[in-house]
């Protein structure tokens, strides 16, 4: 076996390497250490469950941070797409309790459906007056954390001249050459549809149209930004903040702000009502919203729900795009069918 | 003539207590460890399996079977794992041929590089080959240069049997090898002697000869690729090819069906059914095994002739492109920062690698892994060393259903384990557990260490414990004294095989995932999901080094 | 150091086979008795059911004067202080030769330094003085066994039991054990019963020796008696190879039937009463003498230090014989003269297979 050594010398080294780096404090981005309006009070030991769809790499981050503020509350992080969110929400609603304190996903539809059954617990977070006024929901159920466009994206290397506009989508030069999320997953790709279907220049007829180019349905963003930046699918239709950290890295992949307008969703963060922990959860909260959160979430490139934290490089300003807002009541009611509808004609 | 207590079955059974006029037969310590041991074994191995049998009967289910999405899964379950077990029979079969009996070159080497596929898990196997024949692969980038389209993408059913071939042939090696090496070279040198030349010799009697164990390979094989769930779910749901087990995980996780573990339960059925079958299948044919004296001589190779040269550049090609090429794949898509940065010695950074060693997710995964496996491990070789033990050491009659209940497991697709322990988890209370991985984990596992530890003890007569008895111990306390200590060191192999395959498990751990404990092969698996891949390949790529390491170090102390 | 009884014991399978039958025997305290008999004549059965691993269906077993099987009780075999070698030596690989020794003593309670002190004291008694520490992997064949033995007397046991014990050694190795076990046996007075294939064996070493087919006694008697009365043809041919015929006494000889063999009845060494019987010769007691119109024919002739072994066929029936003088040639002629035989009245002729 004289023939392993040298792999098993390798293999013990990186273990050693491994274990050294894994005994160092974990690489979290430090908050930065402006000082927060509030005084926060440091709580007791207590363990809440957050149930999110950030990607794990950054919950991760949030929660070092969140523990530097506030030592002895353990959050135990379950992530998964916002559709298997709610899926899991829905089974343990039915066999007993939700077993979350705090929801952390996609879209406000999602939370105002479970506002409607009484689920969430109304809180108002302490930053409630720095907040952008569109995502605080007026009953206080949820609150929104960052402002999250889908854009048109695409490969710099294989694209010389962008869409420009949703319509251009459907133009057959594009044709097999789109990807974009499965709305069944994604729950940003679900409140789009439904956004998409509402807005009066695209409706049904675009969606019917863009149909025909064959876009390839990826699980989620993730996939679908590797798709455009590997040049998979030249095209793509993703949140904006992947493709800017996918540029800042060096992948040939750039952002193209449609005329029409963005749609966005605003990730709230709501409270079950069925929680233990209620005063940990509140905290959770109000950290999220607070300046370090914020400005965390701005380090994490995207858009930020107060204006005193700044913007990500790379990102324009809220005033300088067009923004999509229909009524969200009214995404909320036709999301449903909107899915439906463009599963039957994409997938 | 033999003293009959130099054999095992000295003649028919006796019951070795006294059937005493009028008294029943009296209980020591012998009995009471196996009574325990037949608890435990109920409440691992039958209590989730009944759960998920009786589930699935209850719920009559059956006409959704033959529903379009779950007939195709099954159809493509079905098809993928056949393929990939023929496939890889005939893989290994010619590489066991050519490595252990021609003069092929570099065959030693050679025979140590085909077995790598072994030590990594489907699923980073999955990744790594994603990086050289999927869309944007090396392989589809360099044919598109050239020629303006991709060659051929590996997502896909196409792509699934492959990968499933590409990990499955070292077990038909393993297996016709050792098959190979029985065969008495008497066999082959008498044809020759009548006139065959050496490849007719080899291939009218030896492979004849080795059929039985081609074909107990292709069971094991197919029985454990129906229900892989890593592979099929990184290749195969890019482009929808599904299969029982991503259905199942779908199903699971996003409740696209209404009372979603009634449903699992009765594909979950469907497959125990499946591989009960393939295993009585298998017992069947095993009946007709030749008897095959022992021979002393060795093998003289056969000589390729003028076939040497290109037959040798061809299989190694081959064993390379298969084990170190995905390696290379792997440790390029870790090194590069994100995906569609052109592969320059510029771009080439170790940021993926730091930041996939010190993540929060990764620490925990590791924690997660390493508790699990080490505590399986131990667990598991208690258990099995228990039951290894008094399966073999003791006379009882229900004997033989012990060791079946203990072993069957092996044959049950990990799937169905972790689907029947998520049915009984909420009425024992270990929902959202990684406890409840762990009970998972030692039902599926205990076999390997049963079967460690029951060979070295079956060749061993029972006179051992019976001059312990003489020598004044107890039923119980022979057993303990010189059984258990004798095979302590097969158990202790045992186990760390066990850890070993615990850790690089994923098809459990993804199905009964809880909130803050997931494993590693869970955090790989969901960074692929989210579409990291360079990430999903760094932490791949180091798990692969550490345990390339873990078997060389265990194969070296063993030498 | 105790006697062994056994009263009518009988031991039957659970499927029907029978194991044992009306077996009395009575072994005296000190006494060296060699069970005897073919494969599958139940003396190892006999010897499992003494030690405890078989329970007597029928019957008593008494080690002394305590009652160890029958009547509702069954002691078990680490209760009945008895040794045990058994033909593959059975010492345990993962502890040295002391460890193997003491473990009896350690069973027994025994204190370290006294056990260490004992285990010393019977290893030089077999000849393995300062073999504690070695791995039993390092020993010989022989060795082992004698570790065997050191381990099965340590604990002064009422009764030694050898099953087979030297059976699975070579030749010249099996011939100084016996010696040695003669010795060690006879020094210390041990009770042993000793089970072995090899009727010489037997015969060499026991006081008595005990003659088993099918699980029942055929004979028990010291080995002069043996050899030269047995009690049955069967015995006859098992212990010492004669040549049985079967035939009538008519008047004054013996005539076999269908051949021409027809001893006088003074060479019988039998009350010989009118009627059927069987004949028995030992080879001792036949003569071959070289004769071109002999009715017999040498088959095969083999060299033995106490007498050429000699098999000649005379008219269809084997006649072995054991006489000095020239070897014979096979393929020779000869006649064949009786000396002496043994007459067995009764038709049937139990065989012992062999």
């Amino acid at each position: 076996m004289s023939r392993l050594s040298p792999l098993v010398a390798v293999a013990v080294a990186t273990a050693l390497g491994l274990s050294l780096a894994a005994c160092s404090t974990p690489a979290a981005e430090p908050a930065s250490t402006t000082d927060s309006a509030s005084e926060t009070t440091v709580l007791d030991a207590a363990t809440i469950t957050l149930y999110t769809s950030e990607p794990q790499a950054k919950i991760d981050e949030v929660v070092a941070a969140f523990n530097e503020v506030q030592p002895n509350v353990t959050v135990e992080v379950f992530r998964a797409a916002t559709g298997d969110l709610t899926a899991r929400i829905e089974s343990e609603r039915t066999t007993g309790e939700v077993q979350a304190d705090v929801l952390l996903a996609a879209d406000a539809p999602t939370f105002e459906g479970y506002a409607a059954d009484d689920l969430l617990l109304a809180y108002t977070p302490t930053d409630v007056d720095a907040l952008n006024p569109d995502i605080v929901d007026p009953e206080g159920f949820y609150t929104g954390t960052r402002i999250i466009p889908t854009v048109i994206a695409y490969n710099t290397t294989m694209i010389d001249s962008p869409p420009t506009s949703w319509a251009d989508l459907t133009d057959s030069e594009y044709a097999d050459k789109i990807t974009m999320p499965n709305p069944d997953v994604s729950g940003a790709a679900a409140f789009n549809a439904a956004v998409w279907a509402l807005t009066p220049e695209l409706g049904d007829d675009w969606l019917v149209d863009l149909a025909a180019n064959n876009p390839v349905i990826l699980e989620s963003n993730g996939p679908v930004s590797q798709a455009v930046a590997t040049g998979t699918q030249p095209v793509g239709i993703v949140v904006d903040y992947l493709v800017r950290e996918l540029a800042a890295a060096g992948s040939p992949i750039d952002v193209a702000y449609p005329s029409e307008g963005v749609p966005y969703v605003s990730q709230p963060v709501g409270i079950f009502a069925s929680t233990d922990e209620a005063e940990a959860s509140e905290a959770f909260v109000d950290f999220l919203l607070g300046t370090e959160g914020q400005e965390l979430a701005v380090a994490q490139s995207y858009l930020p729900v107060r204006n005193d934290v700044g913007t990500p490089d790379g990102a324009p300003s809220m005033d300088d795009i067009v923004i999509l807002s229909p009524d969200l009541d009214e995404v909320a009611a036709t999301k449903a069918d909107a899915v439906a509808r463009f599963n039957e004609l994409v997938q | 003539m033999s003293s009959s207590s130099n054999s095992l079955q000295a003649g028919p059974v006796v019951r070795d207590r006294a059937l005493a006029r009028g008294r029943g037969p009296r209980r020591d310590g012998a009995d009471a460890l196996r009574a325990a041991l037949w608890l435990a074994v109920l409440g691992v191995v039958v209590l989730p399996l009944g759960a998920l049998v009786w589930l699935a009967v209850s719920g009559n289910h059956l006409p959704l079977l033959l529903e379009g999405d779950v007939l195709e899964a099954g159809v493509n379950s079905l098809v993928s794992a056949g393929s990939s077990a023929l496939a890889a029979v005939v893989v290994g079969t010619v590489l066991a041929v050519l490595l252990e009996r021609t003069t092929l070159r570099g065959r030693r080497i050679l025979r140590l590089l085909a077995l790598t596929p072994l030590l990594v898990p489907p699923f980073v196997g999955a990744i790594a080959w994603i990086g050289i024949a999927g869309p944007a692969g090396t392989l589809n980038s360099t044919w598109t240069s050239w020629f303006g389209g991709p060659l051929w993408s590996i997502y896909g059913g196409d792509g699934v049997i492959f990968l499933l071939t590409v990990h499955s042939y070292p077990i038909a090696y393993i297996v016709v090898s050792a098959a190979l090496r029985r065969v008495p070279t008497d066999l082959e040198q008498a044809a020759r002697i009548g006139g065959a030349s050496a490849l007719r010799a080899i291939t009218t009697i030896t492979i004849p000869l080795v059929r039985p164990a081609m074909l107990s390979a292709f069971t094991l094989i197919a029985v454990g690729n129906l229900a892989d769930f890593g592979i099929p779910s990184i290749i195969g749901l890019p482009e929808r090819y599904v299969t029982l087990s991503t259905l199942v995980y779908r199903y699971i996780q996003s409740g696209t069906v209404e009372r979603p573990l009634e449903v699992v339960a009765t594909i979950g059925m469907v497959l125990l059914v499946l591989a009960a079958l393939a295993v009585v299948v298998d017992a069947v044919l095993a009946r007709s095994r030749w008897e095959l004296d022992s021979s002393t001589a060795m093998p003289a190779p056969v000589s390729l002739g003028v076939a040497r040269t290109p037959l040798t550049m061809v299989t190694w090609a081959f064993v390379l492109a298969v084990t170190v090429l995905p390696l290379i794949a792997l440790t390029t898509q870790a090194l590069l920062p994100a995906p569609g940065v052109p592969l320059t010695w510029a771009n080439l950074t170790f940021d993926n690698i730091v930041r996939a060693t010190t993540a929060r997710g990764t620490l925990t995964g590791v924690t997660t892994s390493l508790t699990l496996s080490v505590l399986a491990g131990v667990i598991c070789g208690a258990i099995g060393l228990a039951i290894g033990v008094v399966v073999t050491r003791t006379r009882a009659s229900s004997n033989g259903a012990l060791r079946t209940v203990a072993m069957l497991p092996q044959a049950i697709p990990g799937l169905v384990i972790a689907v029947g322990w998520l049915i009984i988890a909420p009425s024992i209370g270990l929902f959202n557990t990684p406890w409840l991985i762990l009970c998972a984990y030692v039902m599926s596992f205990t076999a390997i260490v049963v079967q460690a530890v029951s060979a070295p003890l079956l060749a061993t007569p029972l006179t051992v414990e019976e001059a312990a008895r003489v020598a004044g111990a107890s039923r119980i306390r022979s057993l303990v004294d010189i059984s258990m200590r004798m095979s302590l060191p097969a158990a202790i192999a045992g186990g760390v095989l066990v850890a070993l395959t615990a850790v690089r498990e994923l098809t459990i751990s993804v199905l009964l995932l809880a909130p803050g404990a997931q494993t590693l092969g869970v955090n790989i698996f969901s960074l692929q999901q989210a579409g990291a891949y360079n990430a999903a390949s760094a932490l791949s790529l180091l798990v692969t080094i550490v345990g390339l390491a873990g078997i060389g170090l265990a194969a070296r102390r063993s030498d | 150091m105790s006697s062994v009884t056994l009263h009518n014991v009988a031991l039957t399978y659970p499927d029907g086979t029978v194991g044992l039958d009306s077996i009395d025997l009575e072994i005296a305290d000190g006494e060296f008795i060699a069970l005897v008999g073919p494969s599958g004549s139940g003396k190892t059965t006999l010897l499992r059911t003494i030690a405890g691993f078989l329970a007597p269906t029928t019957g008593t077993v008494h080690l002394g004067d305590a009652l160890v099987a029958g009547g509702g009780t069954l002691v078990e075999p680490e209760k009945r202080g008895l040794g045990m070698v058994f033909q593959q030596h059975a010492i345990w690989p993962h502890w040295n030769v002391a460890k193997n020794v003491g473990y009896p003593l350690k069973r027994a309670g025994v204190k370290k330094a006294e056990r260490a002190a004992r285990v010393e004291e019977v290893l030089e008694t077999v000849g393995l003085a300062g073999y504690g520490p070695r791995n039993p992997a390092t020993l010989s064949g022989g060795q082992r066994q004698r570790v065997a033995l050191a381990r099965a007397i340590v604990g002064r046991p009422r009764v030694l039991l050898l099953d087979e014990a030297l059976s699975a050694l070579d030749e010249p190795l099996r011939d100084s054990l016996r010696l040695q076990l003669q010795n060690l046996t006879r020094s210390i007075g041990l009770t042993v019963i000793h089970v072995t294939h090899d009727r010489s064996e037997a015969l060499a070493l026991a006081d008595r020796v005990v003659v088993l087919d099918g699980g029942r006694i055929l004979q028990v008697a010291t080995p002069p008696e043996l050899v030269r009365r047995p009690s049955s043809p069967a015995v006859a041919r098992f212990l010492s190879d004669a040549t049985l015929f079967e035939g009538t006494v008519e008047g004054t000889a013996f005539v076999a039937t269908g051949h021409p063999a027809s001893i006088p009845l003074t060479l019988l060494d039998s009350p010989a009463d009118m009627g059927e019987g069987t004949i028995a010769v030992l080879p001792e007691d036949v003569e071959l003498v070289a004769d071109p119109d002999g009715e017999a024919e040498v088959v095969s002739s083999l060299f033995g230090r106490a007498g050429n072994d000699v098999v000649a066929d005379w008219k269809g029936i084997p006649v072995r014989s054991r006489t000095s003088g020239r070897r014979l040639l096979v393929g020779e002629r000869v006649t064949v003269t009786v000396r002496r035989a043994l007459f067995y009245p009764g038709s049937r002729v139990l065989t012992l297979s062999d």
